[in-house]
């Protein structure tokens, strides 16, 4: 437990989440209690909001990427500040860490300040208005940016230390956890948690068949990441899975392109065809929702058929984010005990699962479960909570997934991905299971919000 | 090839992405976000606060009034 990664993940995220939580809690208005007594709106921000910043949207100038322009009475806000310390702060911290489990923290702080450039320049890059309104996020540029310098100069020696794409990406994950609130899950009740969450695990695992027994995918883990980022949601969702079926990067890096190219595609055609053929928004919005994979496509592409389907299209898409959870713990325990299992099909037993269980999924888990717990319980729980997640932990998780996906591409050859596109098996593998995917959600939809649960929806959906 | 000649056939690669990717954020796209049907769609997607670059659902500012009635009909 001194010197493992996972469990040093979720000491750093744990670490992360209570100064975060404590600083909402410090800083609570005495008058609390009285406002949620009153019913009165209340607004809670916490004190480390300023202090961490990342790249805000830019489009002629990229150095005004820096600066939030004044509107409406406030001054305009200098984010390099809180970039900056956003950045010492996880060096900082990963530095001790590295000490104490036995590496070097010296090695790591002087190598780090070039990987946080290398990702900050990614950030800008991701920021552009164009490049985000085609949802061509900063894990897209952080591998570029990172296999730009591997692939031409090579990664020289001395930038390896700070190239920790596994830590990175499951502290990163622990983070995540209290953004996974299990109360949302009935947001739009059954409707919802059918489209949502029946036909998603039904397609996953039915794409991760054909993966297996009709394409005959040779990785698993390549399969089960395209599949689990093609049903559930995107990017997210392979992070997640990767680190829950210790998928190789070259791995991830594929299933990330793979599912933001075809989201471009979709989020685009897919409201048209819905227009072109007058289908009900509502029922639209719900087909978007539970199959396009990106979160911020779903909103846009929702938003192109009418308020109505924005709704619909953003809530299953939420209720489907918070599937991330189950997922990653489906998947480890699926991959402890029977992937790696004996070759001659002795079953694993409980110590042994312990140990090869990533444990990092447990402090993902617990940090949802203790987080939606405090959501219900507190009083002004989902002010608390969001306080906390808008406030420091939001923007520590993207910096410290830019900085894993910087790392990967320090860390990956061109020529290493190509094995991996034999045969064109991973891009057929993304198309039949989402060609399912979006026969099977519509199907659903169709039935739920058109059919079973109609007067019900419209009623839930009435402004 | 030795090894000096690899590195600088390395360098001049990343040279030459370095300005390829600096006229692309730089003139390319600046130049794209101007265009008529380019711009209106930014400006709409400004309008209704949507990111399509938003990762998770805490990510978008639109959600946020959806959040609001959910959380309001769960208080009632």
């Amino acid at each position: 437990m001194r010197t493992a990664e996972d469990w040093w993940a979720i000491w750093c995220g744990v670490f992360i989440l209570m100064v975060s939580f404590a600083a909402v809690w410090m800083t609570l208005p005495e008058t609390l209690q009285q406002q949620v007594d009153s019913g009165e709106e209340i607004k809670l921000t916490s004190p480390l909001l300023s202090w961490l910043e990342k790249p805000a949207k830019w489009t002629e100038n990229p150095t005004s990427t820096f600066v939030i322009p004044g509107k409406e009475g406030l001054a305009s806000k200098n984010l390099l500040p809180g970039i900056l310390v956003a950045g010492a702060a996880i060096g900082l911290l990963f530095a001790v860490a590295m000490q104490i489990r036995g590496g070097s923290g010296v090695r790591f702080l002087k190598a780090y300040p070039f990987v946080f450039l290398l990702a900050l320049l990614a950030f800008v890059m991701a920021s552009q208005s164009v490049v985000k309104a085609y949802n061509l996020e900063y894990a897209l540029w952080a591998l570029l940016v990172g296999m730009l310098i591997s692939n031409t100069i090579g990664t020289p020696k001395w930038l390896k230390p700070a190239a920790m794409t596994e830590f990175y990406i499951k502290t990163g994950l622990v983070l995540y956890g209290i953004e996974v609130l299990m109360s949302r899950l009935l947001a739009l009740s059954l409707p919802g948690v059918f489209v949502a969450w029946v036909v998603t695990p039904i397609v996953l695992i039915t794409t991760y068949i054909f993966g297996q027994k009709i394409l005959k995918i040779e990785s698993r883990s390549l399969n089960m990441v395209i599949s689990a980022d093609m049903s559930v949601c995107g990017v997210s969702a392979a992070i997640a899975t990767a680190g829950a079926c210790k998928a190789k990067k070259e791995e991830l890096s594929l299933a990330i392109g793979i599912s933001l190219s075809f989201t471009v595609i979709m989020m685009v055609v897919l409201p048209a065809i819905i227009k072109a053929v007058g289908m009900d928004p509502i029922l639209g919005g719900a087909w978007i929702g539970g199959t396009i994979d990106a979160t911020g496509a779903v909103a846009a592409a929702g938003a192109m058929l009418g308020p109505q389907a924005e709704e619909v299209a953003m809530t299953i898409k939420m209720i489907q984010n918070i599937l991330i959870g189950v997922t990653s713990f489906g998947v480890a325990v699926y991959w402890v005990t029977y992937v790696e299992r004996d070759p001659q099909g002795r079953r694993p037993g409980v110590i042994e699962i312990w140990h090869r269980f990533p444990k990092f999924v447990l402090g993902f888990v617990l940090a949802s479960v203790v987080f939606s717990t405090l959501y219900e319980v507190l009083p002004a729980g989902p002010e608390i909570v969001k306080a906390v997640t808008n406030g420091s932990t939001k923007v520590l998780r993207d910096w410290l997934f830019c900085l894993a996906f910087v790392s990967i591409g320090l860390m990956t050859n061109f020529r290493e991905l190509t094995p991996y596109l034999k045969g064109g098996k991973p891009l057929l593998l993304y198309a039949c299971g989402q060609a399912f995917n979006l026969t099977l959600t519509l199907l659903m939809a169709w039935l739920m919000f058109r059919v079973i649960f109609r007067d019900s929806i419209d009623q839930l959906l009435a402004p | 090839m030795t090894a000096t000649d690899s590195n600088a056939h390395g360098r001049r690669h990343l040279a030459a992405a370095i300005v390829m990717i600096a006229a692309t954020w730089l003139i390319g796209l600046p130049w794209l976000a101007e265009r008529p049907a380019v711009r209106s769609y930014l400006q709409w997607l400004e309008e209704r606060k949507i990111d399509p670059s938003a990762r998770y659902y805490t990510d978008l500012e639109a959600m946020d009034p959806i959040l609001d009635k959910l959380d309001r009909r769960g208080r009632k």
